[in-house]
């Protein structure tokens, strides 16, 4: 889009989403119900290009008072008044039928304002009265007189519609948005008993924009927030996601388990550590994070179902004191509540702290969470997940999930509802394995992309201050328990020993 | 003493005469340039017209407001003044930010009007149920005058 005069909204995150702005003079319809944000999304249109741009703007108000807006402006963090003592501003305040007059005079005091202080950005806070309410003039009419007046001017435009002047529902569409070049929608949407704001851009002529309803947040000293959706299109940038170096292995932290996994997870990878709730899938976690930190790598941690205090003492439980690293920045922990989670804005969060925080690895505890807060029967949670696995690729960091599948005694699917390995690199399988009346602990490496694996189930346990620890096939002897390699159909959920004499000094406590 | 305040806080504007005049300059201290007509700023206000427009007179003679108009239309382009030092400006809009604090402004200004022999009064302003421990406390020392040097 080099040489296009693209006005940039200066919104953080809606720039992105329009492609790096909408272009000059474009006439903008801002759509949506009482609340959903327009007047806050027009004001920082203006403050921002004010602000950020030298580009002076004006606000026309017809029902809040200016002092009111300059209040409401101090809370987001936002000095009008600065603006308007440096001539970058006007704020002002007409009635609909003043200010349809003003737009159809040549000698208009407004439009006078506006060249005076060289006007790049107009903002108007309600527009249905001024066009519904124009005398003779048909709606249609009334709104092109309106936009000719501004694109005269050169002015870039967004004019707020309020709710009673559209439907949802409504089939046709009005005069106003086949007129306006650009047509963006806010909403309050209802979720499960939650409210969360959207916006979608519907039409934006003279460039291209993402589609669908992006979420968007106000926050109180910063402004919007808009969140991309996060089944949007990425960068074509993110297509080498693909590519990975198959030769750098990170260890996993876990004795025994690099042997088992080629020597480590190799950078770029998504592994799948899938298992019931208590097989040690945190554990294992925690000692991959520690690994890295041993290392001087950066890694992440981001945690769903326990807090920052909580798992620093579970990982202090088996011997691991992630404190100084956090202290040092070489180790991240993070909690976020699962309760209703906002994907784009959690997605957008990862993002940005992957980008700032430039870990090498990463965990997430875990994958089940995001399905039941997500559902696993949409599309959402698959769509998250492809962003998710795309990024971590892109950012060339070892990944771990870990997915709490619900059966206890093997497993009838690696990932249960979730129809995701296919997107995965490696797929570990814990399980527990009834021997005797002892739950005993097996792992499995069910998948490793481009990677020989046997497949073969190694008797695993955590021990107390050391975490996870995997034995080798042949334990060695003297034994006090006969190694997984004398049974057969472990997964199963029926171990067979094989039919072979035992040595003397094979013994078995369970027999 | 909030009163005498509110007399002071008069006196050193110098020109606001009555209630209408003190209403129209709150009105555009909360609006602060208002592209209006005579009739809207009547409507928004509920002063008959020639109030509305003899306030004006004195707003913009006192050099409080500015205005802007084209012959072609009705409407006019209200700027409050900013140029000057508006301390008493600033402490005046407090003052009157209250219910209390503008009907002592009010009070004051019909016993100025009584005492200089001027104009009727209006029964509810001159006696209005001002409770005086409820006037914002004026705080503000003003050392210059509108105008003055």
């Amino acid at each position: 889009m080099s040489g296009r005069d693209l006005v940039k909204t200066g919104i953080a995150g809606l720039d992105t989403i329009l492609s790096d702005g909408i272009p000059r003079g474009n006439v903008i319809l801002l759509e949506g119900s009482i609340g959903t944000g327009k007047t806050t999304f027009g004001l920082e249109f203006v403050y921002r290009g004010a602000s950020l741009f030298n580009e002076p703007g004006i606000i026309v108000l017809f029902e809040v008072s200016p002092q009111k807006l300059v209040r409401d402006a101090a809370l987001l963090g936002w000095d009008l008044a600065e603006l308007e003592r440096k001539n970058l501003l006007k704020i002002i305040f007409t009635t609909r039928q003043v200010f349809r007059q003003e737009l159809q005079q040549a000698d208009s005091l407004l439009l006078d304002e506006a060249e005076k202080m060289n006007a790049r950005r107009i903002f108007v806070d309600g527009v249905a009265g001024v066009i519904s309410g124009n005398g003779n003039a048909e709606p249609r009419e009334a709104f092109h007189i309106l936009v000719e007046g501004l694109q005269r001017e050169n002015l870039t435009a967004i004019l707020a519609l309020e709710a009673s002047a559209f439907s949802e529902v409504r089939s046709t569409t009005l005069p106003e948005e086949s007129i306006a070049d650009t047509i963006i929608r806010l909403r309050m949407e209802d979720n499960s008993r939650a409210t969360t704001r959207s916006i979608e851009i519907l039409k934006s002529r003279g460039h291209d924009f993402q589609m669908g309803r992006h979420s968007f947040r106000i926050a109180d000293g910063h402004g919007i927030q808009v969140y991309r959706r996060v089944q949007a299109p990425r960068k074509a940038s993110r297509d080498r996601a693909a590519a990975f170096d198959p030769t750098t292995r990170l260890s996993t932290g876990i004795p025994g388990l690099d042997e088992l996994v080629n020597g480590g997870y190799f950078v770029g990878s998504t592994t799948v550590v899938a298992g019931i709730s208590g097989v040690g899938k945190s554990v294992m976690a925690l000692q991959f994070i520690a690994e890295g930190a041993r290392h001087g790598e950066p890694s992440l941690m981001l945690s769903l179902d326990e807090q920052v205090p909580q798992i620093i003492r579970n990982a202090n439980s088996i011997g691991i004191d992630l404190q100084p690293w956090i202290d040092q920045h070489l180790v991240q922990i993070v909690y976020e509540p699962p309760q209703e989670i906002e994907v784009d804005r959690h997605f957008h969060e990862i993002e940005q702290r992957v980008a700032e925080f430039k870990p090498k690895r990463v965990a997430f505890d875990s994958l089940s969470t995001y399905g039941s807060t997500l559902g696993t029967q949409g599309r959402l949670f698959r769509d998250f997940f492809h962003a998710l696995v795309a990024l971590m690729k892109e950012e060339q960091t070892a990944t771990v999930y870990n997915h709490e599948n619900p059966e206890m005694l093997g497993m009838s699917a690696m990932m249960g509802d979730f129809r995701m390995s296919s997107l995965v690199d490696n797929i570990l399988l814990m399980n527990w394995v009834e021997i005797g009346d002892i739950f005993r602990l097996g792992l499995t490496i069910a998948k490793m992309r481009a990677n020989p694996t046997t497949r073969v189930t190694y008797e695993c346990e955590i021990r107390n201050g050391e975490g996870m620890v995997v034995f080798p096939r042949a334990l060695p002897v003297p034994v006090t328990r006969l190694p997984f390699s004398r049974y057969q159909s472990l997964i199963s959920r029926a171990p067979i020993r094989h039919p072979v004499v035992a040595t003397a000094d094979e013994t078995d406590d369970n027999e | 003493m909030e009163i005498d305040d509110a007399r002071q806080l008069l006196d050193r504007t110098g020109i606001l005469r009555n209630a209408c005049d003190l209403d129209l300059l709150l009105f555009f201290a909360r609006h602060s340039r208002a592209l209006l007509s005579s009739e809207s700023l009547a409507g928004f206000l509920g002063y008959d017209l020639k109030d509305i427009a003899d306030s004006l007179e004195v707003l913009l003679a006192g050099g409080l407001l500015n205005r802007k108009q084209t012959s072609a239309h009705a409407a006019r382009l209200y700027v409050l003044a900013d140029s000057e030092p508006n301390e008493w400006i600033a402490s005046f809009l407090a003052f009157a930010s209250t219910r209390p604090g503008r009907l002592a402004l009010k009070q004051a200004l019909v016993r100025r009007s009584q005492e200089s022999g001027n104009g009727p009064v209006d029964a509810a302003v001159a006696n209005p149920k001002v409770q005086v421990n409820q006037l914002p406390r004026l705080n503000v020392r003003m050392t210059r005058r509108r105008g003055g040097r």
